[in-house]
């Protein structure tokens, strides 16, 4: 095994979570959980980190700068959502200015779900990752590692909610309202 | 429980009221808007301890309202946020973001009946007719081939 | 003269958990202009109201920052039972205080571990948060969450703490006590925390007062404001409150009030636990919110004050729910601070104010 997979390095994001798994993150790099004894450390450079941990769920802003940190980060690396939000979006997934999961703007490895997730799923999902970090390593050794795509550029107006995007909705009721406004003054 | 008072006020009172609110010491609590049929209502909430005083204001879409962040900074969040969820302009403020504070997917979200909601409307409709008609003409050439 | 530089500062910054987005004038090494840049998390979240009915959205304000979890959802109701005119039972109440004062001790021990680590002292970082895992402990086995508690609704409390739990509650914060000593001594009496400190994102009284910051941030700067010195709800029965305060304005008075404010919710807790009341735990809320009714309300998080705004419109969706949170209150006195200091005391200047990017956006 490489000395990645040993004692990987952890890069933290918070793309626009409630904070609470951001905490729980924290928490599990800090007594009680402590995770750093396994030589896991936080860094805040892309570049030191094997493992990408992202919290919560994606906004049209924060596209870019997800998608920066990530290709900043070297081969062999592993993507892990951190929460129910940073799975599917959560309880904001209706929201107009909420895209969804991670997923919109990056390839995700591992789905750790979780409201807020609990330090115990995220040692898991780090455990899990492990594994496919190694398979990455080998792979990129034999030269046969090919780069994971990209998603799609998205756009949250053209996210559907409740069978509609959110831009169709919000014209219906521009012109709802246009319409009473027009009622009103005759 | 927090005293309940709520006084209607109208835009020429409202410099008036804040320089009063002002001198007398008393801090901007909050500052926020609501959609009411095709006009905003503009709530100003005062606090001086455990006294609580709010204004509420309703104006047009699209009408200049002075703004108040240079008598009180903490306000330029506010107004800021009201312009990009209601389309509420403020005329002289601290910073102004110029509707990229949140940069929100659509228009004035909170707001279907601002001016800047009525444009994305309109412009929409007006791609979705440039389409049909492109989509027209593609068929018609196919037609005649 | 020295030429001007922009430099960009976050939105992923290694001592910043949350991103936001500053830009850093400077002339030499001295900041001449901070223009903070936000929307990083804006997610849309005072729109849900018209999607969720009054009830069910007491789970969406626990999401609106996971560190004042408890606090938002204790706001939000007691706004709605203001706005309905229910009466909430006095036993809910106290209980209610005692979950939002531990949330303050989880809180303000969070922040100052962050500030430790901010300061490069990484061993007061593990140990605060070491103790901040009792707190933890305590919502697990009394809510079952450990960040979300979902324990409060609409007219009181869904889960009780038996007496003999509370008093047990007591003991654990009583033996958090003697090992916060400890700490509470590196903060305030070592020599190398107060050199990182001292002296840092001035902001004296009369500034604090035209910026109107809350919290923290204002009683360091000498303004005793603290909503819970009015006795509202549960607050009523402590025998006295009296807010702490610093003259020193700067970010070792901010350190030292948060520091000793841990050491008074531990007290309200153990001075709430000997007077609860038995009795119910929560009103029977009938009906919905009345058209054109209206309700404020404030309530003292572990940032500042925080203010709470509901319209109803006579149905079982609200028509408009505001909340101004005490970050978005703080962030022009940020600013202000941090013009003409060092860019090196940047992230310093910004982590004692703490300002909860969270909560300021939803």
């Amino acid at each position: 095994m490489s000395e990645s997979v040993k004692s990987p390095w952890v890069l933290h994001y918070d793309a626009s979570s409630c904070n609470g798994c951001d905490i729980e993150v924290l928490a599990a790099l800090t007594p009680l959980y402590d995770v750093e004894r396994f030589g896991i450390i936080n860094t805040g450079n892309p570049k030191h980190a094997d493992l990408f941990l992202i919290t919560g769920s994606v906004n049209e802003r924060q596209v870019p700068i997800i998608r920066q940190l990530y290709e900043q980060m070297l081969e062999p690396k592993i993507v892990i959502a951190c929460g129910i939000c940073a799975c599917t979006g959560g309880v904001f997934k209706e929201c107009y200015n909420t895209l969804g999961g991670v997923d919109v703007a990056i390839p995700v490895d591992v789905y750790a779900p979780g409201c807020a997730i609990r330090p115990e799923t995220i040692i898991d999902a780090v455990v899990e990752g492990l594994g496919i970090l190694e398979e990455k390593r080998r792979l990129l050794a034999a030269g046969s590692l090919e780069p994971a795509e990209l998603p799609k550029q998205p756009s949250a107006a053209d996210k559907p909610v409740r069978g509609e995007t959110v831009a169709a909705a919000w014209q219906k009721a521009i012109a709802n309202a246009l319409q009473t406004a027009g009622q009103e003054e005759q | 429980m927090d005293p309940q008072v709520f006084r209607d006020i109208e835009l020429d009172e409202l410099e008036g009221q804040i320089r009063s609110y002002r001198e007398r010491g008393w801090r901007l609590a909050n500052l926020c808007g609501s959609s009411v049929g095709d006009k905003v209502e503009l709530l100003y909430s005062f606090s001086d301890g455990p006294e609580l005083e709010n204004l509420r204001m309703l104006v047009d879409n699209g009408q200049k309202i002075p703004a108040v962040s240079p008598l009180y900074p903490n306000a330029f969040v506010f107004e800021n946020e009201a312009r990009d969820l209601y389309g509420v302009v403020f005329e002289g403020g601290l910073i102004d973001y110029g509707g990229r504070f949140y940069s929100p997917s659509v228009p004035t979200p909170m707001n279907p009946a601002s001016l800047p909601a009525q444009e994305y409307l309109a412009s929409a409709r007006a791609a979705a007719h440039a389409e049909a008609e492109g989509e027209e003409e593609a068929e018609g050439e196919v037609s005649h081939g | 003269m020295a030429e001007r530089t922009v430099i960009p500062f976050g939105p992923q910054h290694p001592v910043l958990p949350e991103p936001v987005h500053l830009d850093l004038v400077i002339e030499d090494e001295r900041v001449i202009e901070a223009i903070p840049q936000i929307g990083f998390i804006h997610r849309g979240l005072e729109k849900l109201v018209q999607k969720l009915d009054y009830q069910s959205f007491v789970s969406v304000t626990e999401r609106i920052c996971g560190i004042c979890a408890f606090g938002h959802s204790l706001g939000y109701s007691e706004t709605i039972e203001v706005l309905m005119g229910v009466e909430v039972p006095p036993r809910a109440e106290v209980l209610r205080v005692i979950w939002h004062e531990l949330s303050r001790i989880h809180s303000h021990l969070l922040w100052l571990g962050l500030l430790a680590d901010g300061f490069g002292f990484e061993n007061l970082f593990m140990q605060c948060w070491r103790l901040r895992e009792r707190v933890l402990g305590i919502f697990e086995q009394t809510t079952g969450g450990r960040v979300i508690l979902n324990a409060c609704n609409v007219g009181g409390v869904n889960r009780d703490i038996s007496n003999e739990d509370l008093r047990g509650i007591v003991l654990i914060l009583d033996a958090m006590r003697d090992e916060y000593q400890v700490l509470l001594k590196t903060f305030l009496k070592d020599r190398s925390v107060a050199n990182r400190l001292r002296g840092i994102g001035i902001l004296p009284k009369e500034k604090a007062r035209e910026y109107g910051v809350v919290g923290p941030f204002a009683r360091a700067s000498g303004i005793a404001e603290d909503i819970r010195s009015f006795g509202y709800g549960g607050y009523g029965l402590l025998h006295a409150f009296e807010p702490i305060l610093s003259e020193e304005c700067d970010g070792y008075a901010r350190c030292k009030v948060r520091a000793e404010e841990v050491l008074q919710s531990m007290d309200i807790v153990a001075e709430l636990v000997e007077k609860i009341p038995d009795g119910a735990l929560s009103a029977k809320v009938k009906g919905s919110p009345a058209a054109g009714s209206r309700a404020v309300s404030r309530l003292e998080q572990p940032r500042g004050e925080c203010f709470y705004y509901a319209k109803g419109n006579g149905t079982k969706y609200l028509e408009r729910f505001r909340i101004r949170t005490p970050s978005s209150d703080n962030l022009a006195g940020m600013v202000h601070t941090l013009q003409g200091c060092d860019l090196a005391d940047v992230p310093m200047n910004i982590l004692t104010i703490d300002p909860c990017v969270s909560c300021t956006e939803r």
